[in-house]
């Protein structure tokens, strides 16, 4: 049907690749094999702050704002405790008239009461 | 190697060598593929300094997978006439309403013999480039590969990524749209003889 003609005439009319093209074309082959070649750069991670450390064993910034919360409310809460707290802890008998008999104290130091005594007694 | 003995190797055993860092490699591929991806760029675009922007690209592409290419999976020639065959896509579309008076184009001086039948050939080829633009992308492709460049129907279903019987569609009905688009012009093209 004459496609053919069109065709042939196509194939023929391709022009040759310029030989300026074929040497820029082999420098560039043979620039990119040369990056090849080349040994990447080690590049070493930068070691962590001890901050940062700390940030990630504990989980990142929102742990530690939380962290952070929890203590002030707990100190808060322990310097000015909430009249509903002391009544609970009334009515569990946690709090009793004796500050000693006091099921929430805890004597840090029970060793420093018992020299006091013993020097007491010599 | 010797590098007579090296231009006996196949594509992919020098794209090995070319990876392993063999300066030869280099030249014998750019020598081989750089004037078969400059033509085939050329017949889809029509644009010398296109296709050659299009080959360069090609190759960069080609030699930048060079250390990952897994030999026998598929030939260089068929990769890189896919790769080809879509940047030159990307670049028509691109062209797409920008219209391009090929009467501002000067003709080229020639005045060695058989200057005539060349202008010739360049007529029909810009009549056949002009309706293949007029064709869809995967019509256009595939007859360019079956009926320019010459390729048998396994390889373009290859190059295609779609079966043969696909490929023998895509053919047939683009020959059948470049036949209708060509009507008109071959009478001025030279060919009231034919049929």
């Amino acid at each position: 049907m004459g496609l053919d003609a069109f065709f042939d005439a196509a194939r023929r009319d391709t022009p040759a690749l310029s030989t300026q093209a074929l040497d820029r074309m082999t420098a560039q082959a043979l620039a990119v094999q040369a990056d090849l070649a080349a040994p990447a750069p080690v590049t070493r991670a930068a070691r962590p702050s001890r901050l940062a450390q700390l940030l990630g064993a504990i989980g990142g910034w929102p742990a530690m704002a939380t962290l952070a919360t929890a203590g002030v409310a707990g100190l808060w809460i322990g310097a000015v405790p909430p009249a509903g707290l002391v009544n609970l802890a009334v009515s569990v008998g946690a709090v009793t008239g004796v500050a000693e008999d006091d099921a929430y104290l805890v004597d840090p130091l029970p060793g420093y009461t018992l020299s006091l005594d013993l020097s007491e007694t010599q | 190697m010797p590098f007579d003995d090296l231009t006996r190797l196949d594509d992919d055993a020098l794209l090995v060598l070319y990876a392993n860092g063999d300066p030869s490699a280099a030249r014998i591929l750019t020598g081989r593929l750089a004037p078969i991806v400059q033509a085939h760029a050329w017949r889809l675009l029509r644009d010398r300094a296109e296709a050659e922007d299009v080959t360069q690209e090609a190759l960069l592409r080609l030699w930048r997978i060079a250390p990952d290419w897994r030999q026998g999976e598929a030939k260089v020639t068929t990769w890189l006439y896919r790769v080809t065959a879509n940047l030159a896509t990307d670049r028509i579309r691109r062209r797409r309403g920008r219209t391009v008076d090929l009467d501002t184009i000067p003709e080229p001086e020639d005045d060695r013999p058989g200057v005539e039948d060349r202008m010739q050939d360049a007529a029909r080829a810009d009549a056949l480039h002009r309706a293949l633009q007029g064709l869809p992308e995967r019509q256009r492709q595939a007859v360019v590969l079956r009926h320019i460049e010459g390729l048998a129907n396994p390889d373009i279903a290859e190059i295609m990524e779609i079966g043969v019987e696909a490929v023998e569609s895509l053919v047939a009905r683009g020959k059948r749209g470049l036949a209708a688009a060509l009507t008109g012009h071959r009478e001025e093209l030279g060919y009231q003889d034919d049929d």
